[in-house]
């Protein structure tokens, strides 16, 4: 390819290109065989403009930055053979925040049935199962929640 | 002005101090934008978010690599075009090995399910031209894929990419053009090769 024709293709291709540009690809056929092998590859690329075929982009969902955080600690806890190696990374806060909480609501529950009992362990053992595994579920599914939000 | 000093030079630079509301405004920022490159050349609406999800895990990984040379939505343009040409690929497997698992009268049956109407030729060639470009691409290197994504996907003119990618005009021009040819020659090679198109 000649000097002229390379030095002004993208001004041909936005209808700038000179005179000497064009009357070089009138002359030679070598050039105006490349330069029209190369805009027709170049007008292909077109097809992949968003919107190119009149379809718009899905939206990001609301929930999309939760479930990249979601997607970021487990990325990073599988990496690191779990929570507590991984890096200093800020997301961390979100994982040993998860951990805590689960830790916080335990003790809570426990407590609060000792209490509400205010007998012998074997009591509130006793207690326990007569809440049956209903309560259980319904406090595993509010964490779930809590954790959900929190993310 | 140096991009470092511009105020989403100090976003990111808080984003990479671990300040968790800089990044999640990285993401708010240029979500959109991502989503709209991914769709354009993937054009798979379900895929769509986990692609996304997957970019931006992959920003938030390498932030701390980010050195300011090019402005973050470059950058991030860049980690997007590639994902779906990965995600591409991965696909492409997929089908390869889902059709090797179907026998000849069932492939005949799939392939006269449907008899096509004008829409659906129409359809038809404006994915086979989709996904014959997204071949060519896929066989230039990251950088040139970039630069003729940005060019003609995007719209940039050779002024601004010289400007957000900071080399000299002439050197885009140059660089460009080389990429061209590069799929000019890609497409004479997979046009030799038709059972591969
Ligand atoms: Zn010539």
């Amino acid at each position: 390819m000649h000097d002229i024709v390379f030095r002004e293709f993208e001004d041909h291709l936005n209808g700038n290109a000179s005179a000497a540009f064009h009357d070089h690809l009138r002359t030679c056929e070598s050039c105006r065989g490349e330069v029209e092998g190369i805009t027709g590859i170049t007008s292909l690329l077109h097809e992949l403009a968003p919107a190119a075929d009149g379809n718009d982009a899905p939206q990001p969902s609301p929930a999309f930055y939760a479930a990249l955080a979601n997607r970021i600690v487990e990325t990073e806890a599988s990496r690191s053979w779990g929570l507590f190696s991984i890096g200093d990374l800020f997301f961390r806060r979100v994982a040993f925040a998860s951990l805590i909480l689960l830790a916080c609501l335990g003790s809570f529950l426990v407590t609060r049935e000792a209490s509400e009992g205010g007998a012998d362990a074997a009591s509130i053992m006793a207690q326990h199962d007569a809440i049956s595994s209903h309560s259980d579920s319904a406090d595993r599914e509010r964490l779930l929640v809590t954790l959900a939000e929190y993310r | 002005m140096d991009y470092e000093d511009t105020p989403e030079g100090a976003l990111v630079r808080r984003a990479q101090e671990g300040d968790e509301a800089a990044f999640r405004e990285v993401v708010t920022r240029y979500q959109s934008k991502v989503f709209s490159i991914i769709h354009g050349i993937v054009r798979q609406r379900n895929d769509v978010e986990d692609i996304a999800q997957q970019v931006f895990a992959k920003v938030y990984f390498s932030l701390r690599n980010f050195d300011f040379r090019s402005s973050l939505i470059t950058w991030i343009y860049k980690i997007t075009v590639n994902e779906c040409f990965d995600y591409l690929r991965k696909k492409k497997v997929r089908k390869l090995v889902y059709e090797s698992d179907m026998s000849e009268d069932e492939s005949r049956r799939v392939e006269n399910s449907e008899p096509p109407t004008d829409r659906s030729v129409r359809t038809d060639t404006t994915l086979a031209r989709r996904d014959y470009i997204v071949k060519l691409l896929d066989r230039v290197s990251d950088e040139e894929k970039q630069l003729l994504m940005l060019k003609e996907v995007e719209g940039y003119s050779v002024e601004e990419l010289a400007s957000m990618l900071k080399m000299n005009e002439n050197t885009i021009k140059v660089k460009l053009f080389r990429a061209r040819q590069k799929l000019v020659k890609a497409a004479q090679r997979l046009d030799r090769l038709p059972a591969a198109v």
